[in-house]
């Protein structure tokens, strides 16, 4: 390919060519099957059960897909190279032979517990963008959601495996690995959903959250959570009461009675950071007033300025994708079609600092082709037999802006896998994988 | 865990008497002046002889209660488990009303105070469970019916034992129940104390001290989350490191899913093994065919099925907009509004509107002719994707596509029970998932209901009873009074109010519904 030929790419384009490239030198497949597979041989029924979904050029959805083993999903893969990859359940029976059976011989026995949390779901809460567009500011919302639900998932609940992973344009998906949450019914996780929703659905318009005194430990977290950045993100990145119509919308969320205080007293004040501090004294008045007339309304003070809180920045779930075990899910390391962006792992120790709208935080499809095609010579020369290539393949990813995020998943794997291999032994298959040698 | 229904006949092919396996009666050490003992139906029954007519009898009886109890909660529109407290005492009352003079061998099952319990009661109501069990089996409709109801009167007994009663039976060693729980210890205990205080929900103002007192009397339990899901559903539980933490009022959530667990795992065994016992012995299989007839019999009294050839008229999709005016209930109506303001609808909208199509006489034509003229023409969908992505599916829907199944349009039970609209989503029924607030506003403004009967409304709706908040709707709507049909499907409110605006109806469709009117009264 020559010079001229790369710069007519456009920036975020996604073209066969630069797939085939990705799917061929740069796609962790080996990492990626293993993880798959948990701790069982390649050639398993846990990986071979499980269903696959290929979107092709043009849009051709191609469900059902199942590979045998390893080297049969690299080859399709190859072959194929989907524009995008969606991950399904395990089946009862592989995927591919689905026509044939009835719904009793082939339904889903295993599927990671997986969350999606998606921007445009917070579209009544953020003044700065709309719909698909992100930015850094309303990404707070992710790292918010981020923070919260996998305390929840971790400490609550007790799952130790969560595969965070940003999906490539406007949200962020949770894959939670442990056996048990693999083997979880559908009814178990909807209850887990539902454990984590506080957001009541339905009411378009008026107030979605309420809240009891005291809050549960769970929410008592969040709130702490979520109190870390308050201020700084809904008064000064937001701005979320700086002109009227963004009071309006704030003043729905107060009782009847101190509405129009309120619409005084923030007429007075010129900055959102003075009308939310006037707004906590007056709750507190509120609370604490002799004159509050009954228990009743005083009772709808107490928790006021938490569910504001709550309203404006608590995750929101899609609980479709959560409940169903057959729903698909984005993979990691797919390509976004529409941004070109990967689908990266997030580090769990940077939930609280991942920033996707920052410049190169999130590598691109073309911008990893580039990178492979510059390298040396001698690793293109041995490009010929099909083994050749792919152990060539791992020793190129190395080489681009992709290895740190290769190297958060390969860590994932290693020890979500440690409950049924010997220690050791994934510590060296770690340094394997890592290494790029099979 | 197996489930040995198959033996339940062996030696009973010469005599008139059958013969049931129980596991230890006589271990089943009841004292006669404990009058509230419930079994853990978790053994089977062996080596009991019953007569033919008492195995009859017994199962006919035990029908009649988990009708009853079924009906009651149906009326009131509610289950036990979300019924407040002071509901519970009424639906006590009913239950007992309704049953008084009907039963014999297992009074003490409802009227526990009244009787003291023998071993032959309890013996009895051992056997009645398994009939019923093995009677309702074999299909997943009927296992869930039974286990529903199963549950709801489970419920209704463990809430009459005392605190201490309940204790003894988490505690019996008989009862596999052990296994699934932990005592908290007092260091646990008080190791989490800010947590598992700050889990119990008390709506409005709290008390502290009242707090604090109640928590040092409380015994703690330790189980698995996926054990109490009500509890967890609710956040009204301390969870760490995928535990739960129950106090002992909350218990029955723990023991409810248990039961749930072995009957629903135990039936769904021995439904495969049901062709066995249909072979087995003829008399037995004609009483468990009996009892099924006379449960669907039953449930006709309150559910008034919607009846598919009822529909008369030719609609074509054109006619839409005034019908939705004039006979769609509310959430059809809503739905089809945001169809036309939005051209566009979600996955579960889609499911709920275009099924309720198709049970008006909208055909696939039509159908298909209205969500493009939608989708496409007047919405901004390109005409490919609506090929690729929803042709498929609406054909599906009136079985020409997949399995070929000819979908039910879906039930007010269903549409109240099946997952709540999020944003953008309008599907649904609008008393159950609007809040109160958006339901006033949009019966005044946009429905033009006058405040009197929007109160009415909206006092229905609080009070959880979403089906007559449809029915006064309906009312309003159609300018009549107590027109008692009890809406319950919303096709059905569809056919009722083209009768009552057309009038005119075939005699088939008239005979049609005199059918139905006389299996109601059965």
């Amino acid at each position: 390919m020559s010079n001229e030929e790369k710069q007519q790419i456009d920036e975020t384009s996604v073209t066969p060519w630069n797939l085939a490239i990705y799917y061929r030198r740069i796609f962790p497949s080996h990492i990626y099957c293993k993880w798959l597979a948990y701790g069982e041989p390649a050639s398993s029924l846990q990986f071979a059960q499980r269903e696959f979904s290929f979107t092709l050029e043009n849009d051709v959805y191609r469900r059902y897909l199942s590979f045998s083993n390893h080297m049969e999903f690299e080859k399709e893969l190859i072959k194929m190279s989907p524009e995008k990859i969606d991950i399904g359940a395990v089946y009862s029976a592989k995927p591919k032979d689905h026509k044939m059976l009835s719904t009793t011989q082939f339904y889903p026995i295993e599927r990671e517990l997986v969350f999606d949390i998606d921007m445009t779901d917070y579209d009544d809460v953020r003044f700065c963008c709309r719909g698909a567009d992100i930015c850094s500011t309303c990404w707070t919302l992710m790292r918010f959601a981020m923070q919260i639900i996998d305390r929840v998932l971790h400490e609550d609940f007790g799952f130790e495996h969560r595969l965070w992973i940003y999906s490539g344009r406007r949200g962020v998906h949770c894959w939670v690995c442990d056996q048990t949450a693999r083997e979880l019914q559908s009814s178990t996780r909807q209850t887990i959903v539902e454990y984590i929703t506080i957001l009541a659905t339905g009411k378009e318009s008026s107030k979605r959250v309420t809240l009891y005194s005291p809050l549960h430990p769970s929410l008592q977290r969040a709130r702490e959570i979520i109190l870390t950045e308050f201020d700084g993100y809904a008064c000064l990145k937001q701005d979320f009461l700086g002109d009227d119509q963004r009071i309006e919308r704030f003043i729905r969320l107060v009782p009847d009675d101190s509405r129009q205080t309120l619409r005084e007293i923030f007429s007075q004040l010129t900055t959102s950071a003075e009308r939310w501090a006037a707004f906590k004294q007056h709750t507190d008045a509120m609370i604490n007033s002799v004159t509050s007339t009954t228990k009743f309304r005083k009772a709808a003070y107490t928790t006021l300025i938490d569910e504001i809180m709550f309203e404006y920045c608590y995750p929101r779930l899609d609980a479709n994708v959560t409940k169903g075990m057959n729903h698909l899910l984005k993979s990691p390391f797919s390509i976004h079609p529409k941004t070109g962006r990967v689908s990266i792992p997030i580090h769990l120790d940077s939930l609280g600092y991942f920033d996707p709208c920052k410049e190169g935080s999130v590598p691109k499809l073309n911008e990893l082709c580039q990178q492979v095609e510059q390298l040396p010579k001698q690793n293109q020369q041995n490009d010929d037999g099909f083994n050749e290539k792919i152990s060539t393949k791992q020793k190129d990813y190395n080489q681009t802006s992709l290895k740190p995020f290769i190297d958060i998943f390969a860590r994932f794997v290693q020890q979500s896998q440690t409950s049924k291999q010997n220690e050791t032994l994934a510590k060296s298959d770690l340094n394997t994988m890592l290494s790029g040698e099979i | 865990m197996e489930y040995r229904t198959t033996r339940f006949s062996l030696n009973s092919s010469s005599t008139k008497k059958t013969n049931l396996n129980s596991s230890n009666f006589s271990s089943l050490s009841i004292n006669s002046t404990n009058s509230s003992y419930i079994p853990y139906y978790d053994t089977y029954p062996e080596n009991t002889t019953i007569s033919l007519e008492l195995f009859q009898s017994l199962a006919i009886e035990r029908l009649r209660i988990l009708k009853t109890i079924e009906q009651v909660l149906a009326r009131l529109n509610t289950t036990l488990s979300v019924a407040p407290m002071n509901k519970k005492d009424e639906i006590e009352k009913l239950i007992r009303k309704e049953l008084k003079d009907k039963l014999n061998q297992l009074k003490f099952i409802i009227f526990p105070s009244f009787t003291g319990a023998l071993s032959i009661d309890l013996q009895n109501d051992i056997i009645s469970h398994y009939i019923l069990r093995l009677a309702f089996c074999p299909t997943e409709e009927e296992r869930r019916w039974f286990i529903t109801n199963e549950l709801e009167l489970f419920r209704y007994r463990f809430q009459v034992l005392t605190k201490t009663e309940q204790l003894n039976y988490l505690n019996d060693s008989s009862s596999n129940i052990k296994q699934f729980y932990e005592l908290v210890s007092d260091e646990e205990k008080k190791h989490y104390k800010e947590s598992l205080m700050s889990s119990i929900i008390i709506k409005g103002l709290t008390n502290s001290s009242t707090i604090a007192k109640s928590f040092d009397s409380t015994t703690y339990f330790r189980v698995r989350f996926q054990h109490v899901p009500d509890l967890v559903r609710k956040r009204s539980c301390f969870l760490a490191h995928g535990y739960a933490y129950v106090s002992d009022n909350d218990i029955i959530s723990f023991v409810l899913q248990h039961f749930r667990m072995n009957i629903s795992y135990q039936m769904t065994c021995s439904s495969k093994k049901y062709e066995f016992i249909q072979e087995m012995d003829t008399r037995i299989e004609l009483i468990l065919k009996m009892l099924r007839k006379k449960r669907i019999h039953g449930t006709h009294t309150t559910m008034h099925t919607f009846n598919e050839n009822e529909q008369t008229e030719t609609i074509t999709f054109d006619m839409l907009n005034s019908l939705s005016k004039r006979s769609f209930p509310l959430c059809m109506r809503y739905l089809h509004e945001q169809m036309i303001q939005q051209h566009h609808l979600k996955h579960l909208g889609r499911l709920q509107y275009r099924l309720f199509l198709k049970g008006i006489g909208l055909s696939l034509g039509e159908c298909m002719k209205f969500f493009r003229h939608e989708f496409v023409t007047n919405g901004s969908m390109n005409p490919t994707q609506f090929e690729r992505e929803h042709v498929y599916n609406i054909r599906h829907a009136y079985g020409q596509e997949g399995k070929h199944t000819s979908y039910t349009p879906y039930s007010c039970m269903k549409i109240i029970q099946d997952p709540p609209p999020s944003i953008n989503e309008y599907h649904g029924c609008p008393y159950r998932h609007w809040d109160i607030q958006t339901l006033k506003q949009r019966l005044i403004n946009n429905y033009d209901i006058n405040e009197e009967t929007t109160n009415e409304i909206i006092d229905k709706t609080k009070q959880h009873h979403y089906q007559i908040a449809c029915q006064i709707f309906f009312e309003y709507q159609h300018k009549v009074k107590n027109y008692g049909i009890g809406i319950n499907h919303p096709n059905q409110y569809f056919n009722e109010s083209r009768k009552l605006l057309t009038g005119t109806t075939t005699n088939q469709n008239t005979m049609n519904n005199s059918m139905t009117q006389n299996t109601s009264q059965i």
